[in-house]
């Protein structure tokens, strides 16, 4: 794979996040206005809506269309919609990154949005185009748990290692969520709660798994350039990579299921765009698509963050909390925001924008200065993956 | 002349015991046990499974298959189409179905005969919770092939029927309960025509008599007059409609020396007989029949609130997620081979092997030149597996697994006729074809594995 690297050449210099939760009051159009308009008050006045040349909406199944956002917001606008697993939001960002540095327009909007809870069922689901009914329908959470045992194995943990290691995932990311105002689940969970929580899936249990919620969020992208004409804190892309797999992992006999070789090869393309040589120490944060806590453990070493088969040693002697030497999460994760697919990417860069700009509040982190993000869709054996690389300084 | 090649039977893995019933029901009686077919089976699915039994060899020679039954998986649209390309039969085998009355075992017999083919009776039977139907019926399949009498395992030397007009077991079409008259009555009012057919045959100690019939009683009042025969008694795990004439043929041949006749005779609503002689080449027979048996399952127990969920008796709260999405005609259709041969591709250039098959071959990039490889019939290694409790089945948890197939193909599958602890990592499977669910009046048959009995 070549790409001819983005480093930057843009910069998001305002975004917006609703609360993720049970919007029971809100529809998606509503949520779509309520993340688009605290985007643009932040900039107190220096960008108006109609400033906005064109936007992309990243949404799974909460809309068709452009008119996604047009229709709510009342602009009259190039809109795009996009689709791509559970890396929708991501993606909508980096489309939107791509019309900007590629000179089309001045400033542009990334909008992320999902409303699941209009419908009754649990976990998320998906419309299939017809089909002849031989595809295996894994849900989520079974797909997921594939790479708890395989792991294990592979690398000589018991079943209540592998099981310390998770709950420590689960436990890390909720502690993290409970400074969150934004996030769904706003309370530390014990150790022991996560342990007998019911069983969903092979070894998940309830709080193994990331939850079902509302939500969108949006961000606004300009020249590099550009940036400092609107913040004080821009924050600079300094790469944008996404790789849809083959689907090799669930239909050839080579694969074991204890990586995502997508997520392997977007993150070594991300960082040689970003010029990030050793990930573990110049990476200041990661938020990471932890839609189960196997998913986290697996991406700490697709990512870079630990060696090959170091990850659960490096999970339980605290390296990825967030007062470790990599916090991983420190939004609290898909595990404390639930997952509304389409808005899930854009919450990400959300926390990295407010860790740069000094409003992360209790979960502010000390100066950091390179933030991941990671977002994962389909399954293992099957997925699409996204990794973006922000910074709060150019060069 | 004609005579059977191969015969095999195939009961469901499922066993309830009676005693349930009366325990739920407050009903006398309930002695025993009865065979269920799994919440995934149907007459279609067995029927697939009794011709698996069968020598391959034999299956591919036959001119013709027949399938018999009164639970017909659908109406107007052929079942028999649907275990025809599930066998991988060739093309050019025609294929009928033949139902819906009991009847119907000795219809299919006769046309398979007649065309040197193959019949498959196949059979869900019951009626209303705490009745005889339920109780004494059972569910199974069994398939026979004929041949050049050269060949054969037993001759055929006659047939007999008597035809007779007369109420005895009904349904109709529109319900899903059986209604019948008096057993007493029945049994007699076909007694004096049966009787003068026995008398017409010539009954001794080399004979053997297998009689079936739905009407209990009737079994018992033909067993009289047939003197030093031997008569095969009902089946220890029920009446399993037009297949039970198979099953007892089967225990017939099991018992049979070379020179015997045996008699096989249906009664209902007349009389239907076959006469046939047994070869030499029954002890082979025997011998192979005894190793299909020991590669059996061991039975499971079923509990009878899922034998009625099953049965559509008993509704129960299911999980919130969506119903599962009917297949679609055309994609079925043009990945017919797939969906119901299990068949594969494999790279006319580099051998590589897809499943399901694919336009674009994976190894060299080559488009469009593959050759069909079935997996239907190879052994499955495990490769992983989970217990999903999100996800929706009528007898849970679903069981998952990927599984390798040795020549670098892999497929992910359900598992069915198991307990979840019976599956592991690297444990051998088979494939076995099942109804995935029913959605929007549409059956999804597709394929599962199971545990490989006394591997």
């Amino acid at each position: 794979m070549s790409s001819n690297g983005f480093k930057d050449r843009v910069a998001i210099v305002a975004m917006g996040c609703t609360k993720f939760k049970d919007h029971w009051d809100k529809s998606a159009d509503d949520l779509v206005v309520d993340a688009v308009e605290e985007c643009i008050t932040q900039t107190n006045g220096r960008i108006e809506l109609k400033d906005v040349d064109a936007y992309w909406v990243g949404t799974q199944g909460s809309g068709m269309a452009g008119v996604t956002v047009s229709r709510p917001l009342h602009v009259s606008a190039p809109v795009t919609r996009i689709e791509n697993y559970c890396a929708t939001g991501s993606d909508s960002l980096r489309n939107a990154a791509y019309a900007v540095g590629s000179g089309a327009y001045d400033m542009v909007m990334a909008v992320g949005v999902e409303k699941l809870k209009d419908s009754p069922y649990s976990g998320l689901t998906a419309a299939w185009p017809p089909a002849d009914g031989t595809r295996v329908d894994w849900t989520a959470p079974a797909s997921f748990s594939l790479l708890a045992p395989a792991y294990a194995k592979k690398f000589g943990l018991d079943n209540e290692t592998m099981r310390e290691v998770l709950t420590h995932i689960a436990w890390k990311s909720h502690q993290n969520g409970a400074l969150n105002s934004r996030a769904q689940f706003r309370k530390g969970v014990s150790k022991e709660t996560i342990n007998r929580s019911p069983q969903i899936a092979g070894q998940l249990g309830v709080f193994d798994c990331s939850g079902v919620s509302d939500g969108s969020a949006a961000a606004i992208v300009v020249r590099a350039e550009d940036a400092y004409k609107y913040t004080d804190t821009p924050m600079f892309v300094k790469a944008l990579s996404l790789v849809s797999g083959t689907g090799a992992g669930l239909r050839v006999s080579d694969y074991d299921f204890t990586s995502f070789p997508e997520v392997e090869a977007s993150a070594v393309e991300a960082y040689r765009q970003a010029g990030v040589s050793n990930p573990r120490s110049e990476i200041s944060f990661a938020e990471v698509h932890d839609c189960f806590t196997p998913t986290e453990l697996v991406l700490m070493e697709d990512l870079g963050f630990s060696e090959r088969g170091m990850a659960w040693r490096d999970v339980l002697d605290g390296v990825f909390d967030l007062g470790g030497a990599l916090p991983i999460n420190p939004d609290g994760g898909l595990k404390s925001f639930g997952h509304p697919i389409g808005a899930s990417g854009l919450r990400m860069l959300f926390e990295c924008w407010l860790q740069f700009s000094g409003n992360a509040g209790e979960r502010q982190l000390e100066n950091p200065n390179l933030g991941l993000t990671h977002n994962l869709g389909g399954q293992p054996g099957e997925c699409v993956s996204f990794v973006s690389i922000v910074g709060n300084n150019l060069g | 002349m004609t005579g059977i090649l191969d015969i095999s039977q195939y009961t469901p893995r499922g066993l309830m015991q009676l005693s349930q019933i009366s325990s739920l029901l407050g009903t006398s009686g309930g002695k025993g046990s009865r065979s269920v077919a799994n919440f995934d089976e149907d007459t279609t699915t067995m029927a697939v499974e009794a011709i698996r039994l069968l020598d391959s060899e034999v299956v591919i020679g036959a001119s013709s298959l027949w399938m018999a039954t009164t639970s017909p998986a659908y109406m107007l649209k052929s079942n028999a189409t649907a275990v025809h390309a599930a066998t991988q039969m060739r093309s050019e085998v025609p294929s009928f179905d033949v139902g819906v009355s009991l009847r119907a075992a000795f219809g299919s017999l006769r046309a398979a005969h007649d065309s040197r083919g193959i019949a498959v009776l196949s059979d869900t039977w019951s009626g209303l919770p705490g009745g005889d139907d339920e109780r004494l019926g059972a569910d199974a399949a069994g398939a026979i092939v004929f041949g050049s009498d050269e060949n054969s395992i037993a001759i055929i030397k006659h047939w007999k029927s008597s035809s007779v007009e007369v109420l005895e077991r009904w349904k109709l079409p529109t319900e899903i309960d059986s209604q019948s008259w008096d057993d007493r009555f029945g049994a007699e009012a076909l007694g004096a025509i049966l009787t003068s057919i026995l008398e017409s045959e010539n009954i001794s100690d080399k004979s053997i008599i297998a009689f079936s019939s739905a009407n209990p009683r009737s079994t018992l009042l033909a067993a009289g007059p047939v003197g030093g025969a031997r008569v095969i008694p009902n089946m220890e795990h029920g009446f399993s409609g037009v297949a039970d004439t198979v099953l007892k043929l089967t225990t017939a041949l099991e018992i049979a020396q070379p020179g015997d006749n045996i008699l096989l005779v249906l009664i209902s609503d007349g009389i239907e007989l076959v006469m046939m002689e047994v070869t030499e080449r029954i002890t082979n027979w025997q011998k192979l029949n005894e190793k299909r048996n020991t590669q059996r399952l061991a039975k499971r127990e079923v509990q009878y609130a899922d034998f009625l969920s099953w049965r559509g008796r008993l509704s129960k709260q299911v999980p919130r997620r969506p119903e599962p999405q009917a297949p679609a005609s055309p994609p079925s259709f043009r990945n017919s081979d797939w969906k119901f041969g299990l068949v594969a591709a494999k790279c006319h250039d580099c051998g590589a092997v897809h499943a399901p098959p694919e336009h674009r071959c994976r190894g060299c990039g080559q488009v469009g030149n593959f050759e069909p490889l079935s997996l239907s019939r190879l052994r499955g290694t495990v490769v992983t597996f989970t217990i999903d409790k999100l996800a929706y089945t009528p007898a849970p948890p679903l069981v998952l697994v990927v599984v390798d197939f040795g020549n670098g193909a892999r497929a992910s599958f359900e598992v069915t006729d198991s307990d979840s602890s019976e599956i592991s990592i690297g444990l051998k499977v088979e494939l076995v074809f099942r109804r995935i669910n029913t959605a929007a009046g549409v059956h999804n048959y597709f394929w599962k594995v199971r545990p490989i009995p006394n591997l």
